[in-house]
């Protein structure tokens, strides 16, 4: 017994003698990932890293800028609407909300958008930390972050444009979180900034914030300085488009929108797409009626949403070449045949439509981006963002709006005529104001155009919303959850 | 440092057993007991636990009734045998020992493990409810849970629809988690975190269910779920034994959704004068059409034998389920091998287990279950040319028939379980055991779309390979020390180190843009097109180091006491909270022992017990969710104007978190198990479930957050409830028995907080729906005060003269919007509850098992989609859309809230047992037939009210589409069987 004892003491001791060794270490073993602060120390990293600033630019889920930014500049304005078809499109009366300018603050729609933009801030923010903790040359930092500036003033003019007093966050290491700025202070971040990186951006390279595009948004921000700060800012818009070189207009205007549009001189900055490798722009899925799957030839679904309000298609003259990209009237099959709705009617599009109570063909349809046999859900065209036509007309409206209307008729004249348009000896606001609908339908550019123009707030089809603090969305409630320092704009 | 400090504690804790055990190891002189257990005719009874009474020390009778036990003079002997009353007698080196058969059959005296041990269940303190073999259902049995299935109080065995490779969910006393798993722990041979369906249910002994902390706390960070305890069939000395049985079984679906037929469908055109609806000529059912009567069947053998010294057992499963919708089914076979053997003077016991299953399994496409009830009843399944129909230009409108059988999906799935456990007696009393055991699941998915699959069209065909390897080795070390004190005071102590590594490899390899279809997933090569997504693998490691301990101390067998404490660190814990502590204590009293109740006739027993303690959940963190990571970002590829070509963008992947850890439950248990008339046992539990460290993915503002969510442990759960178990010998004579097994439990769940100082949600809307004009719709609420899965938005007040839905305008702003929402009911059970008997006359047995919960509210989102006739002509709409006066589109509101109440006819068998001689080489011969699901009751108008309850994603809604637009396993119909089976004992 005595040695039984004696034996007895050791064996607790086993697990100790484990518990010494390496049995009691918790330290992770990572395999396919690798901590933040270890990644994006040589050059060939810190491309991958800037790659993704770009990437940011298709957003949210992959799907920038459908269903976000862009059903809250489309349909809010006089250009688009997702009428209720039906079964189809209800989706809680969140597209009825967005036609009568009813949003509020818990929109979803509202909340993606701005997480949408503001995690690319973050992003760009945290790449711009990592590029500064990298092992590159003082220069070479420099030109790689004139670029990302680039992109994050390009998320910022969006907030501003969209949100307007919001607060800016520019410092990756600043973990406070902000309280909002105002509408000027943003105005003025973003000028500073683009004045500040466009000599070192870069002069080419498909798809980059290069130097063009850094012009092309500071005319675009300060030809609507009057809304963003109060102050018209006319001759630095014409001086800014003046800056903007290596551009022409296309010949064929529908060629900038092209499957494979990578070959425009127009287009200045555009999101790049290929469907075979990147998810997002399904721009056109969204639009067009079921039976379309027939009529394009195309192997995925269309869902039938977005259509054109009432009028919009008569503002277009006949032979203009704009039209074209607007389908109107029977759809046919490729052997000519008429396509039928699901209720045995036939798909017909018409000017007329119904908010709450449309038919399947209620609505003329967009179809400015090529549709293309075989064409997936997610197609290869790229989004474009600027193009030059629009540096073109921003100077030709500034002009005008400095009353030089004589040296604006003819840039509007040249971008006119390539739409096989004449264009009128004079061209005044009023006129601008509808020239800029035909030019840049569905381009995500009319909400902002209108309220420059002081006619977003004014009683329109479906909407009798007057309410001019309308004119900037409201906070998030998840935002106004997650940073208390946030206040609700007026009106909200 | 915490580390050292730790170390020291752990140093203390064992020395502590090691003294004890010293302190209490008095020699005293010892006799050598040889005996005879038979029943009152005389015949010996095999496998009768012979033990020291009040320590868990003993043996087992062999099979001639015969045991051996060497043991302390004036011992008190303990006889125990399933069936029978037990006795207690004195030891002497000779015994002849009697038992009578019990009156209630009832087992007081079945030892129960309760995690590094065992214990007889009148000594227990905890909450612990058991299920032996011979209530388990006879029949098809797809997955172990299934077996589970209204046995338990408190445990839901959720089993939503009838797709034979999918498995069943569980959950008891309410869950302790908003976004993390519910499972209970799993422990098969003393394996955490096993594979419930690695074994066969054919070769599990009984299954124990730990429900109160004072029990799983034992498990420390991964029993707040509870533990469920998997005993398999051991191996029993003495002849060699053969069982063998089989049963083939028939099936159909029990439920489905009445449609227009074609006849219908041409009526309405023709009444509402529908001019151009397409009518395709044919009359196809396309619910019948997917539909298809399953054949079904298994075997099983089992062999065993050995003597005093080694023995062995060994099991072969075969099993072919097919499902009742066509293409699905799951085909399994399960070996299992045991083997064991004693050694140095017995004092060494090693025990050996390899067990493995192979499944080999097609899921469905769960599309096809929504198409059916889109597609226009006319269309053919065939054209003329004998090719699939499909009318293109619709939405969400495929064959479904096509969508089944066009799209290969052939899974593989392998489980690997080898145990080896060690166990040697170093003195009288004392044992240390050592387990070590290793753990291989594999999965192999094969996905082929073909071109001309509407599916596969997108891609020109989508070929798919997928899989992952988890590997878990687990090593556990402890010592366990009984102890008698004078003839009154029992010790029992244990203490213990455990390592556990888990990891998991996977990969996915897919290709799109094939020129030919001919070979399907086998030559993914030939694919022409793929995404940077498309291939991927990687690999996660995980670690959870453990030192446990426990001490129980009896005395008398009237009052016991016992704690347990457990020290869990992971390596998925944030930095700061590497170690948590898990204590618990109990007390018990067994009143009926004492002398003011001896006398009353109608009470034999009577255990009061108390229990606390603190477990965890940690099964909500993913492994590295605590460190600030960055990789490849599938999917966020840029364009790389230099090179021309498409580039993986690299990026941070989620915010750090270092105060991440598990979920802490703190739990209260007051119960009482009792038996009265000598015919009825049972047990009550009263509980009060407090989870606390709530981990929720937290919205943070972005910047400064790199990444818009957080996964953080904020928030508190409550769950407080009672259950009742009732187990009544109705009956019990020689011709005649009568069984009532009868369980039913109270449980109510609240979430107490979802805020702290970091984090703020006060609300979040819950329950996204994607259905057609339903995009962005929330149904549900996650709400301080309410239950999960809150069914939040507007009131039904009536229909109009319209045919137009009246909801209430709470804000009265004359419209209808989110702001209207109010509280709709929630999806949690108020009663849950299980009824079961069996008979016998004779040679003829007879048993059924109903189970049911009620209270609960269900969405039926199904119904709310394809319940609008503006749906028609070209979808399809149920009969009732024509019945009720609705002309509105489809809309949300509590219209569609139903109360999800159900009862279910599990099984009805029916047996009989063949007369077999005494000394004939058939020990036993039974022929039964079973009838599964026979009936439901339930006032739910969707196919099965029986859908997952759980999470957060969609708990109660009855959908056919989910957010991610995957599948909804509830939509699968359930199927009612009938089987035919047989079993012999040689």
């Amino acid at each position: 017994m005595n040695i039984m004892k004696k034996k007895l003491l050791y064996i607790p001791l086993i697990p100790l003698l484990l518990t010494v060794n390496s049995c009691t270490n918790l330290d992770e073993k990572l395999y396919n990932t690798i901590p933040t602060d270890e990644y994006g120390k040589t050059p060939q990293e810190i491309e991958t890293i800037v790659g993704r600033a770009y990437a940011s630019l298709r957003g949210y889920a992959g799907h920038f800028p459908l269903d976000y930014t862009y059903e809250l500049n489309e349909n809010a304005s006089d250009e688009a609407v997702i009428p209720t078809r039906g079964t189809d499109w209800y989706d809680g009366g969140v597209h009825q909300r967005v036609q009568r300018h009813n949003w509020k603050p818990d929109e979803n729609l509202i909340q993606v958008t701005w997480e949408m933009l503001y995690s690319g801030i973050t992003i760009v923010n945290s790449i711009i930390f990592q590029v500064d903790q990298s092992s590159l040359t003082a220069d070479q930092k420099a030109n790689v972050k004139a670029e990302l500036r680039g992109v994050r003033a390009y998320y910022y003019y969006r907030l501003c444009d969209m949100f307007g007093n919001v607060p800016l966050q520019i410092d990756y290491n600043d973990k406070e979180v902000k309280a909002k700025s105002t509408r000027a202070e943003v105005f003025n971040f973003i000028e500073s900034e683009l004045k500040d990186i466009v000599g070192k951006l870069p002069t080419s390279g498909y798809g980059k914030f290069t130097k063009a595009a850094g012009y092309s948004l500071l005319a675009r921000l300060y030809i609507n300085a009057e809304v963003f700060k109060g102050t018209p800012m006319w001759q630095e818009c014409i001086d800014a488009c003046d800056q903007v070189t290596g551009y022409s207009l296309q010949t064929n205007f529908l060629d900038n929108f092209l499957t494979e549009n990578q070959g425009s001189v127009e287009n200045i900055f555009v999101v790049p797409y290929d469907a075979t490798v990147t998810l997002g722009n399904f721009k056109q899925s969204l639009a067009l009626h079921y039976q379309s799957r027939v009529a394009f030839q195309t192997t995925a679904d269309f869902v039938n949403g977005y259509c054109c309000e009432p009028g919009v298609y008569g503002k277009f003259e006949e032979n203009d070449a704009r039209r074209k990209g607007l389908l109107q009237g029977p759809l046919l099959a490729p052997d000519g045949s008429q396509l039928l709705q699901s209720d045995g009617n036939p798909v017909n599009y018409t000017d007329a439509v119904s908010l709450e109570s449309a038919t399947q063909s209620d609505g003329i349809r967009d179809i400015k981006y090529q549709n293309s046999k075989g064409d997936k859900w997610e197609r290869s065209n790229d989004y474009v963002l600027i193009r030059y036509a629009e540096v073109m007309l921003m100077k030709a409206e500034a002009l005008i709006r400095l009353g030089r209307g004589g040296q604006a008729q003819p840039i509007v004249a040249a971008v006119r005529k390539r739409a096989n348009v004449e264009t009128p000896a004079n061209v005044d606001l009023d006129f601008m104001y509808d020239e800029l609908l035909r030019e840049f339908l569905f381009e995500e550019h009319r909400r902002t155009d209108q309220i420059r123009f002081g006619k977003f707030s004014v009683e329109g089809w479906e909407m009798n919303q007057t309410d001019k603090r309308r004119e900037i969305y409201p906070i998030p409630t998840s935002a106004m959850q997650t940073n208390n320092k946030l206040v609700q704009n007026p009106g909200y | 440092m915490n580390l050292t400090r730790l170390l020291r504690y752990n140093l203390a804790l064992l020395l502590l057993v090691c003294l004890s055990a010293m302190a209490f190891a008095k020699p005293v002189a010892d006799i050598t007991v040889n005996g005879t257990v038979v029943d009152t005719k005389g015949t010996p009874l095999p496998g009768v636990s012979v033990s020291v009474k009040g320590s868990s020390a003993g043996t087992t009778t062999d099979n001639d009734g015969k045991f051996k036990i060497t043991v302390a003079e004036k011992t008190i002997l303990h006889f125990a045998f399933i069936g029978f009353d037990a006795r207690e007698m004195i030891a002497n080196p000779t015994m002849f020992v009697t038992l009578q058969e019990s009156v209630t059959s009832l087992s007081q005296v079945t030892v129960v493990s309760i995690g590094y041990g065992s214990a007889r269940k009148s000594d227990l303190t905890g909450a612990i409810n058991s299920v032996n073999s011979n209530k388990f259902t006879k029949g098809v049995i797809t997955s172990t849970e299934q077996v589970l299935q209204g046995r338990i109080a408190g445990l839901i065995v959720n089993r939503a629809g009838g797709d034979p490779t999918n498995g069943s969910s569980m959950r008891l006393r309410g869950g302790t988690s908003l976004t993390a798993s519910s499972y209970p722990l799993v422990v098969v041979d003393g394996v955490l975190g096993a594979d419930i369906n690695t074994i066969a249910a054919d070769d599990i002994e009984s299954m124990d269910v730990l429900k109160d902390a004072s029990a799983t706390a034992i498990y420390g960070a991964r029993g707040a779920n509870g533990v469920i305890i998997v005993n398999t069939k051991r191996p029993a000395a003495g002849r060699v034994k053969v069982d063998l049985s089989g049963y083939g079984s028939f099936g159909y679906t029990a439920n489905s959704i009445d449609m227009l037929s074609a006849n219908q469908w041409r009526k309405y055109v023709r009444d509402h004068e529908i001019g151009g609806a397409v009518d395709y000529g044919a009359t196809t059912d396309w619910q019948d059409a997917i539909s298809q009567n399953s054949f079904s069947q298994g075997y099983n053998l089992a062999l065993s034998g050995g003597n005093d010294k080694s023995t062995y057992r060994a099991s072969l499963n075969l099993m072919q389920n097919n499902g009742t919708i066509i293409t699905s089914k799951l085909n399994r076979l399960n070996g299992k091998i045991n083997v064991t053997q004693k050694a140095i003077n017995d004092r060494l016991n090693i025990d050996l287990s390899l067990s493995s299953t192979y499944d080999k399994f097609k899921p469905i496409d769960y599309n096809a279950l929504r198409y059916m009830y889109n597609v226009n009843p006319t269309m053919p399944i065939y054209d003329a040319d004998g090719n699939y129909f499909e009318a293109k230009g619709n939405l969400d409108y495929n064959n479904p028939v096509a969508q089944l059988e066009q799209l290969k999906n052939d899974n593989t799935t392998n489980r690997f379980l080898g145990v080896s456990k060690f166990d040697f007696e170093i003195v009288k009393g004392l044992k240390a055991v050592a387990n070590l055991s290793f753990i291989n699941n594999s999965f192999e998915g094969l996905y082929y779309a073909p071109t001309n699959s509407m599916t596969g069209q997108n891609d020109d065909g989508f070929g798919s390979q997928t899989g992952n390897k988890v590997n878990e080795k687990l090593m556990e070390l402890y010592l366990n020390y009984d102890a008698k004190i004078a003839a009154d005071h029992s010790i029992n102590l244990v203490g213990g180190y455990s390592y556990f590594d888990s990891q998991n490899e996977f990969y996915g390899l897919s290709r799109r843009g094939f020129n030919s279809d001919t070979f399907g997933y086998y030559n993914l090569g030939s694919g022409q097109d793929y995404r940077v997504s498309d291939i991927y693998n990687g690999k996660t490691d995980w670690k959870l180091i453990s030192f446990f301990g426990r001490a129980s101390y009896n005395y008398k067998g009237k009052y016991m006491v016992s704690g347990t404490l457990r020290n869990d660190g992971s390596t998925k814990f944030g930095a700061n909270n590497k170690w948590g502590l898990f204590p618990s204590g109990a007390i018990a009293w067994n009143m009926a022992e004492e002398a003011f109740l001896k006398d009353v006739n109608w009470l034999n027993q009577l255990k009061v017990r108390a229990g606390y303690g603190l477990s965890g959940n940690q099964e909500g963190i993913a492994p590295y969710t605590s460190l600030a990571l960055s990789g490849p970002l599938n999917g966020e590829l840029y364009y790389d104007s230099a090179s021309d070509s498409w580039k993986n963008a690299y990026g941070p992947i989620q915010n750090n978190n270092p105060d991440l850890k598990w979920e802490t439950t703190a739990q209260l248990d007051i119960g009482a198990d009792f038996t009265l008339f000598n015919r009825i046992t049972g047990t009550i539990d009263y509980y009060d479930k407090q989870t606390n460290d709530l981990l929720y993915t937290y919205r943070v503002p972005q910047p400064p957050y790199l990444y818009s969510t957080i996964l953080a442990n904020v928030g508190n759960l409550s769950n407080k409830g009672v259950e009742l178990t009732l187990n009544a010998s109705v009956y019990n004579t020689d011709k005649f028995k009568w069984n009532i097994d009868f369980n039913i439990a109270k449980n109510k769940q609240k979430i107490t907080k979802l805020s702290n100082d970091a984090y703020t949600t006060e609300a979040v809307y819950s329950g996204l729906l994607v259905n057609r004009g339903f995009s962005n719709v929330y149904t549900q609420v996650i709400k301080e005060g309410y239950a999960p899965g809150t069914f939040w938005g507007p009131k039904f007040l009536g229909i109009d003269e319209n045919g137009k839905f009246m909801l209430e305008d709470l804000n009265e702003d004359g419209q209808i919007t989110d702001a209207d929402g109010q509280y709709l009911g929630d999806a949690q059970p108020d009663f849950t509850g299980g009824l079961g008997m069996n008979f016998s006359y004779k040679n003829f047995d007879a048993g059924f098992s109903m189970y049911g919960l009620f209270g609960q509210k269900l969405l039926n989102a199904t119904g709310m989609s394809i319940t609008d006739d503006n749906r028609l002509p070209s979808n399809n709409v149920p009969d009732a859309s024509l019945k009720d006066n609705l002309t509105d589109q489809a809309r949300f509101s509590s219209y569609w809230i139903q109360n999800g109440s159900f009862l279910r006819m599990q099984y009805l068998t029916l047996g009989y047992r063949f007369k077999t001689k005494a000394n004939s080489w058939l020990h036993n011969a039974r022929v039964y037939v079973t009838g599964e699901n026979l009936f439901l009751i339930t006032k739910y108008d969707g196919a099965d009210p029986e859908i997952s309850l759980d999470g957060l994603s969609m708990p109660g809604i009855d959908n056919f589409i989910t957010p991610q637009g995957g599948s909804n396993p509830g939509t699968y119909p359930k199927a009612r069987t009938f089987s035919i089976g047989a079993s012999l004992s040689f």
